[in-house]
């Protein structure tokens, strides 16, 4: 999942700055390397991509989030606009509607 | 009294049913839903002005091969329940005798199905018990 | 009255109700070129004609909403719910002054404030609510969350008053992407349309007139007709045949099938008005769709307070002494839904009293009230009813369970504890029964199995627990209606399947290593849970190999989740169930089968009974 969309991301001439397995690792790589866009799935093995989102916008509320979601997650894309997600895409990913929602949020 | 007899042709054979028992006649849509597990004689299910119902192919049922060019498709109605016969082509109504009770048509690979065989003028059909037929394949 | 006033007043009148059109039609589409090009017409046409019959006051009024038009027309002012209300009152006021006119008592009428309105671009005044109007393009992908999103964007230029429907409501499967938002700001109404656009897929926002604002502004012309005596007292409810209602409902839900067929086929044309038009008529056709459903909608009280006298006669047969406790009777439910779930309550009401309910002796040695109680209660969750049938009787006894499970070789030997839902299976099977007699009241104890089916058949299902002493609980989980449920559409190779959502707890794009086996068995570990896994394909006997990218459906029912296997899903949309006579040999497992937008008939997937 997350080689399909940095492949659509890069192929769009994005620079992928970081990529992370888990949310406590987006947390920390995020910290490092301040990137002016996070990429995150709705569920991650441990604290799963709310909690990731809830931290690194309470330190950076300039943070921007994409949230990428499953079709049937509607009321976790809520939680986590409600935790500071600007935007969100739902796979399977279309590469005209992720880069329109990347607009979107850089925009 | 002559009863009204839907004469319908399948694998060049004339076939005839009650027209009573004949809803309308319709054309195989080019969408058909496979239904999984049924027999092979049944084509799937198909909707005819918001109304599903499953439609068998005759000529499968009755001579064990499928008609490949049957496109008409009579709907029946019997019991309350709802089947679409897939047919080659539908040829006429006559008035037709009882049948006879005897049934000999050697080359039918099913005759259970089969009320007998009559004639109606020069015309030799075999008549179809539909009733029958909807009880063997709906449930 | 000469020929020419004649004349005038019948042509005036043809151009007074082309301007109420016109202006009706720009208070919901303000940008609407054509509608503001004919109400111009209408208004320079009646100048021209006051003009040379020499009214004073129509040519004056008609001259101002003129002007106003001309500044809107060339760019310098937008058309704003206030300035079309005002438009509105002055189209009224020249009503009054056309029909004046051609008696000659015209220069009575007061215009002076209505010029100075439409003299003057109406701001929005500071602090005031406002209420937008948003609706979202069809098909936009969970239009719930996108439209937290946009209320997020306007929160950054106007105070969020509130938000119709609600979060819980925008969540549902019946949020059809429409929402209102009361704000407070003194920005344009452009400023807001573009904050609101950027968060995507709006397709169309107007800022309407409060209702109870338009009935605050007095009309400053005193009016030459009052229709308020015409009103008589309307009669609240009206009798209808229920066969009217079905008949209606069955209209309605072709409606919903031929509203996506068309999405489908306009969108194959590209042309923006034909997908606006369909569009609308979608959004109309939703509206039609919840009114219908609206309209068959009954309390469930109608059928529960048929229900103390049950548990009394029961009871009384059974020589214990019970009361049945009824909560949320307010609760709606579909009138024929409600109908048919009727039997299986009186079914567990029966059960909880004969089976659940100790006789009093027993109840005061377990220091219980003498007075068994059982409850049946309705209440709303999410887009389904549940309803609770409970008692505070012995509970089931697991072990009496267990060893008739056992005699009769349902259960492995070595088979110790029952859990809640194994517990359910195995009373629900046909031909179980624990009670030491047959008791006249619940039969023979059959039924849970007949309860099961129905529930499972109207599109909902079962949740069974019960503590040993304490008591048990059946909890029915209960479609609102019947004919229109959503679903997830999933395809196998070239097929496609309806999943209901009530079914779905979510889709998930298996990752590498999530699909096992486990014994032997195909497994799906989500979250380090292990679900057993069906593939769909081999559930429909479909040809072909699985493709790359396959998604999981992850199902539940009672307390009992699986994942489904499938190779693509589709889309998610409100699907009419239909009904078809079932062929012999056909696999379980299919309730029914929907229409889909292309007019093909897909199988409907029953998580219940695949579960």
């Amino acid at each position: 999942m997350r080689t399909m969309l940095g492949d659509i991301l890069s192929q769009a001439g994005f620079e992928i700055v970081g990529e992370a397995e888990t949310g406590a690792q987006a947390v920390q790589k995020y910290r490092e390397l301040r990137p002016d866009l996070v990429t995150m799935d709705i569920v991650m093995p441990d604290m799963g991509g709310i909690d990731a989102v809830r931290e690194i916008t309470q330190k950076d509320p300039a943070a921007k989030v994409l949230m990428c979601s499953a079709m049937g997650q509607q009321a976790l894309v809520v939680e986590a606009i409600q935790a500071g997600a600007r935007d969100f895409v739902v796979k399977p990913f279309q590469p005209s509607r992720v880069l329109e929602a990347v607009q979107r949020v850089l925009g | 009294m002559s009863r009204q007899l839907l004469v319908v042709s399948v694998a060049e054979t004339l076939y005839a049913l009650p027209s009573e028992l004949v809803r309308e006649i319709t054309t195989l849509p080019s969408q058909v839903t496979r239904l999984p597990g049924a027999e092979p004689s049944i084509r799937g299910l198909i909707n005819v002005r918001g109304q599903l119902f499953p439609v068998m192919d005759l000529c499968h049922r009755l001579r064990g091969v499928p008609g490949n060019e049957a496109v008409d498709v009579l709907v029946v109605v019997s019991d309350g329940k709802t089947l679409g016969l897939l047919v080659d082509d539908v040829r006429d109504v006559i008035p037709m005798d009882e049948p006879a009770a005897s049934v000999t048509a050697p080359d039918e690979a099913d005759t259970s199905v089969v009320r007998g065989v009559g004639h109606s003028g020069e015309m030799v059909v075999i008549e179809l018990d539909v009733p029958k037929l909807v009880r063997s394949s709906l449930a | 009255m000469s020929k020419y006033a004649e004349l005038f007043a019948t042509e005036s009148r043809d151009h007074l109700t082309a301007m109420e059109h016109a202006l009706l039609e720009l208070e919901s589409a303000p940008a609407d070129r054509s509608a503001l090009d004919a109400l111009f017409r209408s208004v320079h046409t009646l100048k021209g004609m006051g003009g040379a019959m020499g009214y004073g006051t129509v040519s004056t009024l008609s001259h101002a909403m003129e002007s106003l038009l001309d500044r809107v027309r060339s760019g310098q002012e937008s058309l704003t719910p206030p300035s079309i209300e005002t438009l509105l009152q002055a189209t009224d006021a020249l009503a009054s002054a056309v029909a004046a006119s051609t008696t000659g008592r015209e220069s009575a009428l007061d215009i002076s404030t209505l010029l100075t309105r439409l003299a003057v671009p109406a701001a929005p005044a500071q602090g005031t609510t406002r209420v937008l109007q948003i609706v979202l393009d069809p098909g936009t992908p969970l239009p719930g969350a996108r439209a937290q999103l946009i209320v997020g964007r306007l929160a950054r230029v106007a105070e969020i008053v509130r938000v119709e429907p609600d979060v819980a409501g925008m969540e549902s499967a019946q949020f059809t992407g429409e929402f209102t938002v009361q704000l407070r700001s003194a920005e344009a109404i452009e400023v807001l349309g573009d904050a609101a656009r950027a968060a995507g897929f709006v397709s169309s926002l107007v800022e309407v007139v409060p209702r109870d604002e338009v009935r605050q502004t007095p009309l400053s012309v005193d009016a030459t007709w009052n229709t308020g005596d015409l009103q008589a007292p309307l009669q609240k409810y009206v009798r209808i045949e229920s066969r009217r209602l079905d008949g209606l409902m069955d209209l309605v839900g072709e409606l919903v099938t031929m509203r996506d067929r068309l999405q489908v086929v306009a969108s194959r044309h590209g042309d923006p008005a034909l997908d606006e038009a369909v569009a609308k008529a979608g959004r109309l056709i939703g509206e039609l769709q919840d009114g219908v459903i609206g309209s068959r909608l009954v309390p469930v009280w109608q059928v529960f307070d048929r229900f103390p006298r049950v548990v009394r006669e029961a009871a009384r047969a059974a020589g214990k002494e019970a009361v049945l406790v009824v909560e949320g009777r307010e609760i709606e439910l579909d009138r024929s839904l409600l109908e048919q779930v009727a039997d299986p309550l009186v079914h567990l009401l029966r059960n909880a009293v004969d089976h659940g309910i100790e006789p009093a002796d027993a109840r005061v040695r377990g220091g219980k009230a003498v007075e068994g109680r059982v409850l049946l209660m309705a209440r709303r969750e999410r887009n389904s009813v549940v309803v609770v049938v409970a008692d505070d009787g012995r509970g089931v006894d697991r072990q009496r369970v267990l060893a008739k499970a056992r005699r009769l070789g349902w259960v492995t030997d070595d088979t110790e504890m029952l859990s809640d839902d194994e517990v359910l299976r195995i009373i629900a099977r046909p031909g179980f029964s624990t009670a030491e007699q047959v008791s006249e009241v619940s039969g023979r104890g059959v039924g849970i199995d007949a309860v099961l089916a129905k529930v499972r058949g109207l599109g909902g299902a079962v949740e069974f627990s019960s503590v040993e002493g304490k008591g048990t609980v059946f909890q029915l989980r209960l479609p609102v209606t019947l004919a229109i449920i959503p679903a997830i559409i999933a395809q196998v190779g070239a097929e496609s399947y309806a999943l209901p959502l009530t079914h779905i707890s979510e889709t998930v794009q298996p990752a590498a290593g999530a699909l096992r086996r486990v014994q032997g068995r195909p497994v799906f570990v989500l979250r380090g849970q292990v679900l057993p896994l069906y593939s769909l394909r081999a559930l429909v006997g479909a040809a072909g190999r699985d493709p790359e990218g396959q998604q999981i459906v992850i199902v539940e029912a009672t307390d009992r989740r699986a994942a489904v296997l499938v190779d693509r899903l589709v889309g998610q949309q409100d699907i009419v169930v239909k009904s078809f006579d079932l062929v012999r040999g056909m696999s379980a497992g299919f309730s029914g089968a929907a229409i889909l937008p292309d007019g093909t008939a897909a199988l409907i997937l029953d998580a219940g009974g695949l579960l």
